[in-house]
């Protein structure tokens, strides 16, 4: 769960989140060293009580902002008893920090109710990556690594996200193999749809493509 | 604390529903009893106490992290119809914007609306 953390620390003006259970307090945490374990999980429990008061009035609460002069926290659900909470410079760039928060959510989710699934989709990935090995003897894990990680670089923490659906659509379309990789390219490139990051993103991928 | 009469109150109710974006309106004090408002009487209750509970809660947890001002909160919805609450001395000002309105800007022009009223006061005493 840390890299889902570090991906919503990457996000512009956020200080750090951590994952809050109601009952036994803080599981997991990426924020800076001044804010203490101890006065973070006393004080979740004010913001626990909003949110679940909000809940009892609406039934359609999605998350809480609080803004106050030098921080806006917000606070989301993501299973029963189980909240995140992000602490934040400002609020200004919402678009981008409610993707991100979203998405987080969704990853931390998952984490939380299919651990061991998460472990065995982790190997099941790696598996369809290289399951081009025994026809083509090349291994495409480090490739989509790599074209992953550089696609974090034009498109932020929704990289990810945008990543998964693109090899996804690459799936159902072709094989997955080095031969059709132009395929995910031209895929990925409409999803960023912005000629100077694709080219930027091209720049950053060709030397691995180039393997070929 | 002072009774608001109810040539303050039109007043008051009147600006509020100027500003863009703003459905309904609860004023309360900090206590809960209600100022006035414009939901249907089944909600005021409830939403008087929500907001009245909201904003303290809000306040001791700004104090428990040293945040400083406390200015407002606000419950995403997904009908989009948010609820906002801000602190005005001794009072709150509970908000429901309109599904189509931006939070940013709501937020923004409510609480230049809440300093506006502050600054008058003082001046005024």
């Amino acid at each position: 769960m840390e890299h889902i953390l570090s991906e919503i620390k990457s996000v512009p003006g956020v200080m750090g989140s951590y994952v809050y259970n109601s009952r036994s307090g803080i599981l997991i945490k990426d924020m800076p060293d001044f804010f203490k374990r101890d006065k973070l999980e006393q004080a979740s429990r004010h913001i626990v009580k909003v949110y679940s008061t909000g809940e009892n009035s609406f039934d359609d609460i999605t998350g809480v902002f609080f803004n106050y002069e030098n921080a806006t926290i917000y606070i989301k659900a993501i299973k029963n008893r189980y909240f995140l909470v992000v602490f934040s410079e400002s609020s200004k760039n919402f678009k981008l920090f409610k993707m991100a928060v979203n998405s987080a959510v969704d990853d931390l989710l998952f984490a939380l109710e299919k651990p061991e699934q998460v472990k065995e989709e982790s190997v099941s990935k790696e598996e369809v990556f290289s399951a081009e090995k025994n026809e083509e003897s090349i291994d495409l894990t480090p490739i989509l690594t790599h074209m992953e990680s550089s696609l974090a670089k034009v498109m932020g923490p929704i990289a990810k996200v945008v990543f998964i659906d693109s090899v996804d659509k690459w799936k159902e379309g072709s094989d997955p193999t080095l031969n059709n990789i132009d395929n995910l390219v031209k895929i990925i490139r409409s999803e960023i749809n912005n000629t100077q990051k694709e080219e930027k993103y091209l720049q950053t991928i060709s030397p691995y493509l180039n393997q070929k | 604390m002072t009774e608001i009469n109810e040539e303050t109150k039109n007043k008051l109710s009147e600006l509020l529903m100027k500003i863009d974006g703003v459905k309904n309106y609860i004023f309360i004090k900090e206590n809960g009893d209600i100022v006035t408002h414009n939901v249907d009487q089944e909600s005021s209750d409830s939403l008087s106490s929500v907001t009245a509970f909201c904003g303290l809660e809000s306040n001791t947890f700004g104090n428990s992290m040293d945040f400083s001002n406390f200015q407002y909160l606000y419950f995403q919805r997904k009908n989009h119809e948010n609820f906002f609450i801000f602190p005005a001395s001794k009072y709150y000002l509970g908000i429901i914007q309109h599904k189509d309105a931006d939070s940013y800007e709501i937020a923004k022009n409510v609480s230049g609306f809440i300093h506006k009223l502050a600054r008058k006061k003082s001046a005024a005493n």
